[in-house]
């Protein structure tokens, strides 16, 4: 751990520059890694997403089932498409889409679990037995289920991700709002006359927030293998478009007479898993304050 | 002096992590001595109790020399120890209920003093042992839970597993910490009986001058003096012994007449738990005036922070009246402070951003974040923080810094009443007599204090008037 530890009889004289929550993931060992691989992912998928050597999604059969290359780096799969381009190309959608799903469950759960802790009463029994409905069905199923009904298309597919995701935010949030009223911290804030709000705000927002901030960043392999999944089954993401989970799905048939088409979104999905999971730790690892 | 059974020559220990804890201590325990060691927390007392106990890391870098009975103790090996720890040295921790498995019966775990030694012991003799320390039906006792035992009994029960191989040697680290007064000098003399040697570990000077043969001062891992308790008075100590020592004088201030009308007055109220039929209090009849400094004193449980609570607006009488004057009614007129500082703090947020939140109410006109940097420094300064850094952040300072912090941001809401709740149950000897000045400071000052402890001698310090809370009649008892 790089993260300064207190000594109880130290004055903390030396000054202590602000250091923000990024700095500090930065300071930690494996954050810093996680966080030089996800920035090079995310410039990788922006620019497969103006620019790849290759169309992505035109096929040509004369060149098809390729090995990699000098002029096709990874190959051509079973239409002929460059697999580099392919790659390239999903990388926005497959990482974009987790993130944006991660980041709509944070938000809504959130909102969601801090409501329903600091009200209780009736508005945390309607809301609780929710989150237990939806928490009572495996996320996939009901997934698929909303899929169903909504029909497939990549944009559903993430409101069917959403909606079957938000509840396990909901409940740690409200686990830890509530009970908060009589929080010292919060009591002397309360007593001092500060208003709710701002209690809110500032007191018992920002140590939710990292709370679940952690767990979505864990929770980020377990989703890019959730759109993959519902992908595969055709309910995602639509041919000929790109994306990992998909790549990986239709190059398992060639798995013996082809097996780069395999290795490389495998790698791809491994890559982005791990920098997500890298910068949970280190997040985890930061954010926990040491009590004496 | 008769012959030493332990003899600490240059003794430095390092943390590889944070380096020098312990720089060049040297001592002597005679048989049948008492020897205490003193310092603020973080001094280093616990970290020679662990080089005595030879329990530091590998990594630890330990050198100097510690003979024990004619043997020096670091250059021991693991299976060497075990025949030291427990057979020739006993150790007796801080919190009885943390050295117990609360799920094991406490007959158990004092025939593991026997059982890890590969002996075997009789029940009857684990209960004879737990009689001899005065443990009253025994019989009974022995098949309970740590739970279901007081703090002072298990604590007994404790001596009695570390001393049942009757060693030449018993190291208590702050064994009396868990205790009320009444309780620690009883439990110290049972050590005291049972031991050739007892090194004691404290930071409770009351405690450390009545029962130490010589007391030793630790700072910043240097053994800074070391004299005997009939030496404090006419000698010249070291500042750190004279901060000590001054805990021990009477700084009671001089009670003024109070004439100025009662801002909170209770009448014949009662507490109640919601949906609870039985009281929590009853009958209670105080009133509190300006500039007052008024302490209660009870066990936990007995509904003290329920009164606080009832005084701060949480709680509602269920019966009698709670008057409270109009200046009360303001936000910020009424505040608190509680038991532990690291809660009661936002620990992630810089100091100045902690002591000035009270700026930030909604009554009051909008403080730009200089402004609010500046009144921090001030009401830092007032409670003798002047040279603490702003913007360290709040989970850097020491434990009594913390409270410190909270007490300069109480300040800052100019309250009219101020209601303590334990306020220095975790903080050592210095601390304490800190955060007791600045109560007394404020109250000279025309707040008035509702302090709520279980240390008496905190209490008789600083307080006007003392009541004490009957749980047997679930009553105020004017004191």
């Amino acid at each position: 751990m790089l993260l300064r530890l207190t000594r109880p009889n130290e004055q903390p004289t030396a000054s202590a520059p602000a250091r923000s929550l990024l700095r500090r993931v930065w300071r930690h060992k494996s954050g810093r890694i996680g966080l030089i691989l996800s920035i090079l992912l995310v410039l990788l998928a922006a620019i497969g997403y103006v620019w790849t050597p290759y169309d992505p999604d035109l096929p040509n059969f004369a060149l098809a089932m390729k090995p990699p290359s000098g002029t096709h780096l990874l190959g051509t799969d079973e239409m002929g498409r460059d697999v580099f381009s392919r790659i390239f190309n999903a990388a926005h959608r497959s990482i974009g889409a987790a993130f944006l799903v991660l980041a709509c469950s944070f938000l809504i759960g959130l909102f969601v679990g801090i409501l329903s802790g600091l009200m209780g009463g009736l508005v945390d029994t309607l809301m609780m037995r929710l989150v237990d409905i939806v928490m009572a069905l495996p996320s996939l199923v009901l997934a698929f289920a909303i899929l169903g009904i909504l029909g497939p298309g990549f944009k559903n597919l993430l409101v069917a991700l959403i909606l079957s995701d938000w509840a396990w935010y909901a409940r740690l949030a409200r686990s830890l709002a509530i009970g908060s009223g009589t929080r010292p911290d919060i009591l002397t804030a309360k007593m001092s006359g500060i208003s709710f709000s701002r209690i809110v705000l500032t007191h018992l927002l920002p140590g939710i927030a990292t709370k679940l901030g952690v767990m979505a960043t864990l929770a980020f392999g377990s989703m890019i293998g959730a759109i993959s999944g519902l992908s595969f089954l055709g309910l995602g993401v639509q041919p000929p478009h790109a994306e990992w989970g998909a790549m990986l799905s239709q190059s398992r048939l060639y798995f013996d007479i082809a097996p780069w088409l395999l290795l490389s979104p495998a790698i791809a999905i491994l890559l982005s898993v791990l920098s997500a999971n890298l910068i949970g730790h280190a997040l985890r690892d930061v954010t926990e304050v040491k009590k004496q | 002096m008769s012959q030493s059974i332990v003899s600490c020559k240059d003794l430095t220990i390092h943390y590889p992590e944070s380096g020098a804890q312990i720089d060049g201590v040297s001592f002597e325990i005679a048989k049948g001595e008492c020897f205490a060691l003193v310092g603020r927390s973080g001094s280093g007392k616990t970290t020679i109790t662990k080089a005595l106990l030879g329990l530091h890391h590998p990594d630890t870098q330990i050198g100097g020399q510690i003979l024990f009975d004619g043997r020096d103790l670091l250059t021991l090996r693991q299976k060497e120890w075990r025949q030291i720890r427990g057979v020739e040295i006993g150790y007796v921790s801080q919190n009885p209920w943390g050295a117990c498995d609360p799920r094991r019966e406490v007959a158990d775990h004092i025939g593991q003093a026997w059982r890890c030694q590969g002996k075997s012991v009789s029940r009857r003799q684990i209960i004879s042992e737990l009689e001899k320390i005065g443990v009253a039906d025994a019989q009974e006792k022995a098949g309970a839970y740590p739970h279901q035992w007081s703090g002072g009994m298990l604590q007994r029960a404790s001596i009695a597993a570390a001393t049942a191989h009757t060693p030449s040697l018993i190291i208590a680290d702050e064994p009396t910490s868990a205790l009320d007064a009444d309780l620690s000098q009883a439990v110290l003399s049972s050590i005291r009986q049972r031991s050739a040697a007892v090194l004691l570990v404290s930071h409770d000077m009351d405690l450390v001058m009545q029962n130490a043969d010589r007391i030793g001062v630790l700072h910043n891992g240097q053994l800074v003096e070391v004299f005997t308790p009939d030496q404090w008075q006419g000698h010249r100590h070291h500042a750190v012994t004279c901060s000590f020592l001054d805990a021990l004088k009477d700084t009671r201030r001089t009670t003024s007449s109070n004439t100025q009308d009662p801002i909170v007055t209770l009448k014949d109220a009662s507490l109640h738990y919601k949906g609870s039929r039985e009281p929590i209090l009853k009958q209670v009849d105080l009133s509190i005036s300006p500039g007052e400094i008024i302490g209660i004193l009870g066990p936990s449980g007995s509904g003290k922070s329920s009164l606080l609570k009832l005084i701060m607006g949480l709680h509602e009488c269920s019966s009698g009246t709670m008057h409270k004057s109009m200046s009360l009614t303001r936000p910020g007129a009424i505040m608190p402070i509680f038991q532990d500082p690291s809660a009661s703090l936002p620990l992630s947020w810089p100091v100045w951003r902690v002591v000035s939140e009270p700026l930030t109410a909604s009554h009051l006109r909008r403080s730009s974040r200089a402004r609010r940097r500046e009144a921090a420094r001030e009401a830092l300064a007032n409670v003798g923080l002047a040279d603490l850094d702003i913007h360290a952040k709040a989970w850097e300072l020491s434990i009594g810094q913390k409270q410190r912090v909270c007490l300069s941001r109480l300040e800052l809401a100019e309250p009219e009443l101020i209601v303590a709740d334990e306020p220095t149950s975790s903080l050592d000897t210095i601390s304490c007599q800190q955060v007791a000045e600045l109560l007394i400071r404020l109250a000279q000052k025309g707040t008035a204090i509702l302090v709520v402890s279980h240390n008496e001698a905190f209490l008789k310090r600083i307080c006007d008037r003392r009541f004490l809370v009957d749980p047997e009649h679930k009553r105020l008892v004017a004191l």
